[in-house]
């Protein structure tokens, strides 16, 4: 059993660590991935959203690597994430392909464990898994650090781009590490090696939540390396929802932040959305609100062409951001989105949130 | 009190329930005129770009009650069945309220109904609305009695082929139970089966007169509307379950109007950018339709259609559905005449 799985931001890197600790063999799709979003556009429906579109590409190169079974995650209520899994298998049959379909989260949970055990080599399972999940945990970790290390250096780096570099070697040896030792080591090496990138101590960067629907917050094919260019134009990136806290969200025992903070964000924005509605609309009003009082100095929403959840977000941000009184650009991606079209509105963004600042000395606090 | 009722989305499948219920409890009911040019640019100006049509032209309604109504009521319909199993509606019905409330300038004061079947019965969000209106539980009970009564007659005229207007009409030209005249029908040479959601069929601004123009065309045409609820129960059955209610039911109906001979062809009726509906498109084109042969034709319509681009592919599609008809009679019962229809009745 060769499995493939679609992309999400760097998540990759822990869920191949997961498999192949398992003792399953992993395809991962080709990366970046310009062309699976264009496969995958070629074949969806017209007006799906672009994370369908994204992940039918993925699914495409992954089986024409010559994987044989594809694992997709479900989502639950009436978002349209639901139904990927199930609508993308049908289509990729109806291409020809063959294939076996793990749906994790419709298929019963039972049925999937037992589709992935009965894969894994027959001796000292357990301990397998256990060395697996482990595996999974520090690599999540790691790239969660790693990532918001980058963030915070980008727009204070002397030579711009320096910690993208560093950490873009890291990234790639952290792929093969094949044990806890190793990645520990990762870990210390990378630690030396971004000390050594020069910073300006003096410029204090803005501040800039970042929100939205989760796939276009966490991939940077989808949103064109999004992070990156605000952190180039001197913003601190804060995403509220990050690839750690996602690939987490299902065992939310192992951390109890997760389940406590995601009550708190559907408190925070029962006054606007009542009502659960399946994507990360509560995340995105609570998410303003929040960088409104820390005293942020802006908010960047992003989300694909027709997402349902951001859609109706969208039509009621405006209200918030003027009661919080706190700058908001909204970027719409699709599949045709161009970098230097985003890059001039990130820009005017940036100018935008220089001069309030400097208009406003005792920076907003909402 | 003056409550307005926009004439947009859920009004064409509940409106006789809503203004019973409301006009029982004594107020006063006004609902927003027919879509029209002006009502579809108020909406599309106040919206998201990439919202579906429904729910532009939707607000759009809701913008022309302004100083028509004290205040507006919208329904927020989460869900609408209970089975055993999740099932809710669309996200943009889930929060039209908030949608009405946060991004409509000036509009009066939105009361909603909330209706989660899943979650408690109907009658209890019934109570929980009504109380905005009346202390008194016991008229309460007897308006929503009376409102399910008149509901459950409007359905039974709508599975007859009435449009949405005349039956409610005749309900209230006759109280309902009068004279049943059948629909003025055309000799059925030709039977096209409409599949889409009550709000694109019905609202004849936003999908162009589709109806008339197929019956112009010479086609009878059918409806979901007209299908009996359990008969499209049981045909979705035969698929994977989809959590959207409406949604299913539209598969439900697509089972039947693509496997049952007596239809010729089927139309099937999207808004741009409905969520959904993206999806639901691949479940019919690519599951439902291997069950059935009759020809299907996916309709995508926009705030900028043109009326000859709509009426160029129907027309091509009618066409198409007559010639492979006329075919098909012909190799069936052969020295009958290709103008003579009664090879229907042998299939």
């Amino acid at each position: 059993m060769k499995i493939t799985f679609p992309h999400m931001g760097r998540a990759y890197i822990p869920i191949q660590g997961l498999l192949e600790k398992a003792g399953l063999e992993t395809v991962v799709p080709a990366r970046p991935h310009r062309r699976g979003v264009e496969l995958g556009a070629r074949y969806a429906p017209e007006f799906v959203c672009l994370p369908f579109k994204s992940t039918l590409g993925d699914f495409i190169d992954g089986l024409e690597k010559g994987a044989d079974t594809l694992a997709m995650v479900c989502g639950m209520w009436a978002c349209r994430f639901g139904y990927y899994g199930r609508v993308q298998h049908q289509i990729l049959r109806d291409l020809g392909y063959e294939f076996d379909s793990i749906l994790i989260g419709k298929d019963d949970l039972m049925t999937v464990l037992r589709k992935f055990i009965s894969a894994m080599p027959k001796k000292k399972r357990l301990r397998r898994i256990v060395a697996a999940i482990v595996m999974f945990r520090a690599r999540a970790r790691l790239v969660d650090e790693w990532e918001w290390q980058a963030r915070r250096m980008r727009p204070v780096e002397r030579i711009s781009g320096s910690a993208d570099e560093v950490l873009s070697a890291f990234f790639t040896r952290l792929e093969t590490a094949p044990n806890l030792r190793s990645v520990r080591r990762l870990r210390r090496e990378a630690m030396k090696a971004l000390a050594k990138v020069p910073l300006r101590e003096d410029r204090r960067p803005l501040k800039v939540a970042l929100l939205g629907e989760v796939y276009m917050v966490l991939e940077p094919n989808l949103n064109l390396e999004l992070e990156r260019g605000m952190g180039e134009l001197g913003m601190e990136v804060h995403p509220v929802l990050t690839t750690y806290r996602w690939l987490l969200k299902p065992f939310r025992i192992l951390d109890p932040r997760i389940e406590l903070t995601e009550a708190w964000a559907r408190r925070v924005s029962r006054p606007y959305v009542r009502y659960v509605l399946g994507g990360e609309e509560h995340w995105t009003i609570a998410g303003t609100i929040q960088a409104a009082k820390r005293g942020y100095d802006g908010v960047v929403h992003v989300y694909p062409l027709t997402c349902m959840p951001e859609n109706i977000c969208r039509s009621i941000l405006p209200k918030v951001t003027e009661k919080y009184n706190i700058p908001l650009l909204d970027l719409c991606f699709d599949e045709h989105s161009s970098p230097v079209g985003i890059r001039t509105r990130l820009e005017a963004f940036g100018d935008l949130l220089e001069r309030r600042r400097s208009s406003t000395p005792a920076a907003g606090s909402g | 009190m003056k409550i307005g009722i926009p004439r947009g989305l859920m009004y064409y499948k509940y409106f006789p329930f809503w203004k019973t219920l409301l006009e029982d409890l004594g107020n006063e009911v006004v609902v927003s005129p027919h879509t029209s040019r002006r009502i579809l640019e108020a909406g599309v100006e106040s919206c998201v770009d990439d919202i579906c049509l429904a729910v532009k032209i939707f607000c759009g309604h809701v913008l022309a009650l302004r100083g028509q109504a004290d205040c507006i009521m919208v329904p927020r319909l989460v869900s609408v069945e209970k089975n055993g199993h999740d099932a809710f509606t669309c996200p943009k019905l889930i929060a039209l309220p908030d949608i009405a409330r946060h991004s409509l300038e000036g509009v009066p004061e939105i009361v909603e109904l909330v209706v989660d079947v899943q979650r408690r019965p109907l009658w209890n969000s019934v109570a929980r609305f009504a109380s905005n209106f009346t202390w008194n539980p016991l008229s309460i009970r007897r308006a929503y009695l009376h409102a399910l009564e008149v509901q459950d007659r409007y359905d039974a005229l709508l599975c007859k082929g009435f449009a949405p207007d005349q039956a409610m009409k005749q309900l209230e030209s006759s109280n309902g139970n009068g004279r049943d005249a059948p629909l003025p029908q055309e000799p059925p040479s030709l039977c096209v089966a409409l599949l889409s959601h009550p709000y694109l069929i019905f609202d004849d601004f936003l999908n162009q007169g589709l109806r008339g123009m197929l019956q112009r065309m010479g086609a009878r045409v059918l409806l979901p509307t007209m299908l009996d609820a359990n008969l499209i129960k049981r045909e979705a059955s035969c698929y994977e379950a989809l959590s959207w209610s409406y949604e299913r039911d539209l598969v439900g109906a697509a089972s039947y109007f693509l496997k049952n001979p007596e239809v010729d062809g089927v139309i099937f009726l999207i808004s741009f950018a409905c969520g959904p509906d993206s999806l639901v498109t691949e479940i019919v084109m690519r599951e439902v339709r291997r069950k059935g042969d009759n020809p299907i034709m996916p309709l995508v319509i926009d705030e900028h259609s043109g009326t000859a681009g709509l009426h160029t592919r129907v027309e091509a599609f009618v066409d198409m559905v007559e010639r492979r008809k006329t075919r098909q009679v012909g190799a069936e019962c052969v020295p009958q005449g290709a103008g003579e229809l009664s090879g229907r009745a042998s299939l």
